[in-house]
């Protein structure tokens, strides 16, 4: 059991380290980011990750707003603000996922 | 996060501010002005690239730089701006130069917007990795 649990958390280990170098929320390389890895920091990154997935769905509302009243001087601006938001709610989502099947399969594990 | 997307609307932008200063002198190629006064100067877009060190930032509009201001001195004594010898200042832009930059920054700016294409493609290929 305390062996199965190790591989788990060497697997969350390898999501959070991608995650933080993806989100770049520790602000410093991914090595160091790895050096205080368990279940707690994966939850931190998390919301650091949704936080920053809500400044880029801000950008994108900010540029919609300037497209449809007329103050968006450079068009693509809109285009590309949206296809960011857009990608990385696909991500998030993803990721969220993937980390809960892995839970509720080993929660599924009986004693 | 998707930094390639940030690189792909610098150089967009910098085709488009290409595409306005083209559309700036085309405008203004017959404005005649007197002879006491500088011609219309023609505007040119310099670019810059933008480097961080690795793969690059893209690109930026560094300034905008003005043709010559002497025009070419035309004889036309009907000109209701003609000095006393007859001549008016017309701007020193060609135009067959100007359609030749234009087709330029218009391809430009579609291999950038094609680039955007593939870009997200692919990004979203390596998301749909991970739905299944």
């Amino acid at each position: 059991m305390g062996a199965i649990t190790g591989i788990a958390a060497g697997a969350l280990d390898q999501v959070s380290k991608a995650y933080a170098q993806w989100f770049g929320t520790s602000g410093t390389s991914s090595t160091s980011s790895s050096s205080a890895v368990n279940g707690s920091s994966f939850a931190s990154l998390l919301s650091n990750g949704l936080t920053s997935l809500e400044s880029s769905n801000a950008a994108a509302q900010t540029a919609a707003v300037g497209a449809a009243t007329g103050d968006l001087t450079q068009v693509q601006d809109y285009v590309i603000a949206a296809s960011k938001a857009q990608m990385a709610t696909s991500l998030t989502t993803t990721l969220r996922n993937k980390a809960l099947d892995a839970f509720t399969e080993i929660m599924r594990m009986s004693l | 996060m998707f930094d390639t997307l940030s690189v792909i609307g610098s150089g967009m932008h910098v085709h488009q501010t290409w595409l306005d200063a083209i559309s700036d002198n085309v405008a203004n190629i017959n404005t005649v002005n007197p002879y006491d006064q500088p011609a219309f100067q023609a505007r040119y877009v310099v670019a810059q690239a933008l480097e961080d060190g690795g793969t690059g930032d893209g690109v930026a509009v560094s300034g905008i730089t003005y043709g010559s201001a002497e025009g070419r001195l035309t004889y036309d004594p009907s000109n209701p701006s003609a000095n006393e010898d007859g001549y008016v200042r017309m701007p020193d832009v060609d135009l067959s130069e100007q359609m030749t930059d234009m087709i330029m920054a218009q391809r430009g700016f579609q291999a950038n917007a094609s680039n955007l294409d593939r870009v997200k493609s692919t990004y979203e290929a390596a998301i749909q990795m991970g739905k299944s």
